[in-house]
């Protein structure tokens, strides 16, 4: 691999005083548009008509990925997992054991209902990954994913919020290019224009009589107008995304190629984001949160261990990817789509008393999408579990930064260059994760 | 303002303009002539514009404050701050210390004055709520149940009393101060439901309710002893030899030092050596385990615990545990975190540091006594410079109820309310992490839709055996002059800006004069971008 260098020849530029821009881009919403702390911006003016939109989800809670992609090639795994290890794929017996995705890791039970994206390449794993950071605190761990950018606090927007402020919209006339379908705004997706936290999209109206409800909506857009920002922003983002939604049949949505969502909430969201992404209305951007990895204790990894309390989690998660890659990704009318899979930190190599795990730091992620270069395990060289090679003699060691991963996708799926922007004062080596 | 309080931010010149301003607005917002606007901004300091980190904002960088992340995103106000409307400091303090304005507190306000006011708020034992509590023992038999007994009984309904209570409670209760530090301490020990369910009841009762406005070390105490917070950070079954760090990383980054306090991993380790062996029993008592406590020799913060002998008592090998709790108690970190997190939660999301130094100060003067603390946050020249915060959705909710004139008598039961609230993101007791739902405008302010839906319910509630909005209230006179003059005096004290006047006359005008006219012209109001404000 090589240390990656963009080119800004290579793009097309399209460089606007914020003024004029405003005044381009029909100047309604004044800072709803773009954030001030962009003195002047440099849109990625991107020629790529093939940008995808991206999904991001992110674990919270600190997911154990040891449980969701076994390194069984390492003996040390076993060693400091005497009740929580996955069984390799050729254990003997016949209880529940790892899926070979080579000969080094599986995935355990519970992730295998993605063994078919993996199969048709669509799939990436990326192992010994995470933060440059050592905290093991959720909150910042989490903050420092999410923002781009760990230990600064004058960065405040988040890494997916820039992207979308310095990229020229999919669609110009877009009232919503990017929602988290969350209850609040994931830090994720702060400073990005037409943003908004929409948790459950088929529901989006203020309700009462029909008869009145332009009217009640009008009221309230220019009762809004003049509020500090982001209420301003928000209100304004949120009446003219109102229309919008109440045109897509999210009810009524018929998943192809034979999917089935799960009726988690999980499951329902990515249901929501396919209906929203084939509605084709300038969506650029989708997040979600799956949260309750956090297993200091029974952390059930296996179906009949401790009730299964991972192993049920793992399968909601898998089977709902499943089904959004059978449904837009591999479907006949394959859909511009890229999903990222993070998590705040991984969890120590060995188990605590508690049949459970404790704050770690390597961990695996995922990217999913027909440009991806799927059907493999990347990593940067596996550290290796034994005691001397673990991070503060506890932990997989970090030996790929994240943001390589993203910020690869982020330059050549989401059609942006402005790498500096997005993930500020970090040089990215691109790792191949996308197909060229 | 008051000059002395802008003495509080040196570092900022008088002469600084924020670069954030200079938004391509066409309103403007450079002009920052109300001089009072423009010494607020600078006094906080806001967040607002403290955010650049891109190479391409490198110079900006040299004067802006460095501190933790700031609650607004990066991006700058193009409005004016609500507060510049709030011309009355007695109001600001009733907006501040209560769950919303209601005119029985403006009626007491008035009475007592602000200091009188803020002494009657801080004494909570001094007020007769026991109607309330009457009503609610009846309505919700459950929250008066032994452990023993919730443990056996059906856990939907337990978990849906105590959230009904709560409601009842914030929106009704004379002790509004009370339930606005409850309202904080039930994030700061934050303990989702969904993991403890019945054991939440005991925590609210014993823990958080008594010590809302107590002291800060009975609070950490009874929380650390809780069954509900050691069951929800699994720290019930830690044993050695490999203890469970879910609780002592927690009890140090969330409720007393603070992620930056000056702790390490291996603190962190030590701590939850310390600590194995405090459980509970399965009703959610305390108990001490003794096989499960580790008796070698432990180093924390700096503090050597030699090794135990097998002859040690229980109430030797849990006196460890209480050692370190007070070493937190005493530690400046926590006075600090405390301090600033408390000045957040009633003053502003960007505390000047001259208030928080002085309230840690209080906190290490009075052993963590919470209404001192509050008295050295609240002074009234720290409340006038004070900008608007953004009211959560729980606030919110509650805010409506008091506004619109209800009471435990056209409140026959909640439940509805409050369950069709929880669209708004932000249903009690449920966050699943343990660090409690965000206190952040740019968390919460694009749930517009779900707040003007949830408006709009709530105005036309109609129930005799649920909840009943009595229009009457607002239709004296009964004309539109009098709807707005009411919601004027109800909802902002006679505090409403005249631009919204206006605009509610517009729209109650523009239809036919009728009780659903006037329904939708109460929810337009209370979904009015001022009403969101405290």
């Amino acid at each position: 691999m090589t240390d990656h260098q963009h080119d800004p020849g290579c793009q097309e530029y399209h460089s606007l005083a914020r003024r004029d821009f405003l005044t381009l881009a029909g100047g309604v919403g004044i800072s709803a548009l773009l954030p001030a702390w962009l003195p002047k911006v440099v849109l990625a003016q991107s020629a790529n008509s093939s940008r995808d939109v991206i999904v991001s989800i992110f674990l919270s809670g600190g997911t154990d990925g040891m449980s969701l992609v076994v390194p069984f090639g390492d003996p040390d795994y076993y060693t400091g997992r005497p009740t929580l290890a996955i069984p390799r794929p050729d254990a003997a017996g016949t209880g529940a054991r790892a899926v070979a995705l080579d000969n080094f890791f599986g995935f355990s039970p519970g992730m295998a209902p993605l063994m078919p994206a993996y199969q048709a390449g669509d799939l990436l794993v990326v192992h010994a990954t995470g933060s440059v950071d050592t905290s093991r605190s959720h909150f910042d761990a989490q903050r420092y994913i999410e923002v781009g950018k760990p230990q600064d606090p004058r960065v405040t927007g988040g890494w997916l919020g820039r992207h979308l402020a310095t990229v020229t919209p999919l669609r110009s006339e877009a009232p919503l290019r990017a929602l988290g379908l969350t209850s609040g705004l994931p830090q994720t997706l702060v400073g990005g224009p037409k943003t908004l936290p929409i948790p459950n999209p088929a529901n989006f109206t203020i309700g009462g009589s029909g008869s009145t409800s332009a009217a009640r909506t009008q009221w309230l857009a220019q009762n809004y107008a003049p509020a500090i920002d982001p209420v301003a922003d928000n209100a304004l983002d949120s009446t003219n995304t109102i229309a919008l939604l109440q045109r897509i049949n999210f009810s009524g949505y018929a998943p192809t190629n034979g999917a089935a969502y799960p009726t988690s909430g999980f499951g329902q969201a990515l249901r929501s984001a396919a209906a929203l992404i084939k509605a084709d209305v300038g969506v650029e951007a989708v997040h979600a949160f799956n949260g309750g990895w956090d297993t200091h204790a029974t952390q059930g990894p296996l179906a009949d261990l401790d009730g299964g309390f991972m192993h049920n989690k793992m399968l909601d998660l898998s089977r709902a990817l499943a089904a959004f890659h059978a449904d837009v990704i591999q479907g006949t009318t394959s859909y511009g789509v890229t999903v990222v899979i993070i998590s705040e930190f991984g969890r120590n190599a060995r188990e605590n008393g508690t049949r459970g795990t404790d704050h770690g730091r390597g961990n695996v992620a995922f990217a999913m999408g027909r440009k991806i270069a799927g059907g493999r395990v990347l990593t940067n060289g596996w550290p290796g579990l034994a005691r001397e090679n673990l991070e503060a003699g506890q932990d997989l060691r970090v030996t790929l930064d994240h943001r390589d991963m993203l910020a690869e996708i982020v330059q050549n799926r989401l059609g942006n260059p402005n790498l500096s922007v997005v993930f500020p004062d970090f040089t990215p080596r691109f790792r191949g994760v996308t197909k060229v | 303002m008051a000059s002395s309080d802008t003495e509080a931010l040196s570092e900022i010149s008088p002469n600084d303009r924020e670069p954030g301003y200079e938004s391509g607005s066409e309103s403007g917002s450079g002009s920052d002539g109300h001089s009072a606007v423009a010494d607020r901004r600078r006094f906080f300091a806001l967040g607002a514009s403290a955010a650049a980190g891109l190479a391409i904002g490198r110079q900006l960088q040299a004067q802006r404050p460095v501190g933790r992340p700031t609650p607004l995103p990066a991006g700058t106000s193009a409005g004016q701050d609500p507060s510049a409307q709030w011309k009355d400091p007695l109001l600001r303090l009733v907006r501040r210390v209560t769950m919303g304005l209601a005119p029985a507190d403006v009626a007491l306000a008035r009475q007592l004055g602000y200091n009188g006011y803020l002494e009657y708020q801080l004494r909570p034992a001094s007020m007769d709520d026991a109607a309330l509590e009457s009503t609610i023992a009846s309505r919700l038999p459950m929250t008066q149940m032994t452990a023993d007994l919730l443990r056996t009984a059906d856990g939907g309904e337990v978990v849906a009393q105590l959230a009904d209570a709560a409601w009842y409670r914030a929106a009704f209760a004379k002790a509004q101060l009370r339930e606005r530090m409850i309202d904080f301490w039930t994030d700061h020990f934050t303990i989702s439901i969904n993991k403890v369910g019945f054991l939440k009841m005991a925590d609210d009762r014993e823990v958080i309710r008594p010590h809302a406005l107590g002291k800060f070390s009975d609070l950490l105490r009874a929380s650390a002893h809780s069954g509900a917070m050691l069951y929800y950070l699994d720290q019930n079954t830690s044993r050695t030899p490999t203890p469970n760090q879910n609780y002592a990383r927690e009890i140090m980054e969330l409720h007393t030092m603070g992620v930056d306090g000056g702790y390490t991993q291996t603190d962190v380790a030590e701590l939850s050596r310390i600590l194995t062996g405090w459980s509970m029993t399965n009703t959610g008592a305390f108990r001490f385990i003794r096989s499960y406590h580790d008796r070698n020799a432990k180093t924390f913060l700096g503090r050597s615990f030699p090794a135990m002998a097998t002859t040690a008592t229980d109430a030797q090998m849990q006196s460890e545990g209480d050692a370190a709790i007070d070493m937190l108690l005493q530690h400046p970190s926590t006075a600090r975190y405390i301090a600033w997190k408390m000045a957040r939660w009633l003053l502003a999301y960007e505390p000047p540091v001259s208030v928080v130094e002085a309230t840690a100060a209080t906190f290490t003067r009075t052993g963590g006594d919470i209404p001192s603390m509050i008295r050295t946050i609240l002074a009234s020249r720290n409340l006038l410079a004070a900008p608007a915060k953004y009211k959560r959705p729980f606030h919110y909710a509650v805010s409506a109820l008091r506004a619109l004139g209800t009471d435990t008598v056209s409140v026959q039961n909640i439940r509805s309310v409050r369950t069709r609230a929880d669209q708004m993101g932000m249903p009690l007791f449920q966050w699943e992490q343990p660090n409690g739902y965000p206190d952040r405008i740019d968390w919460w302010s694009g749930l517009v839709i779900t707040r003007w839906s949830y408006a709009q319910a709530l105005s036309v509630q109609n129930s005799a055996t649920a909840t009943r909005v009595d229009s009457m209230l607002f239709r004296a006179p009964d004309n539109a002059d009098g709807v707005v003059a009411q919601i004027g005096s109800r909802f902002f004290a006679g505090e409403m800006p005249v631009s919204l006047r206006t605009a509610l006359l517009t729209y109650l005008k523009g239809g036919t004069y009728n009780d659903t006219r006037v329904r939708e012209t109460l929810s337009l109001a209370l979904s009015a971008q001022e009403f969101q404000w405290y």
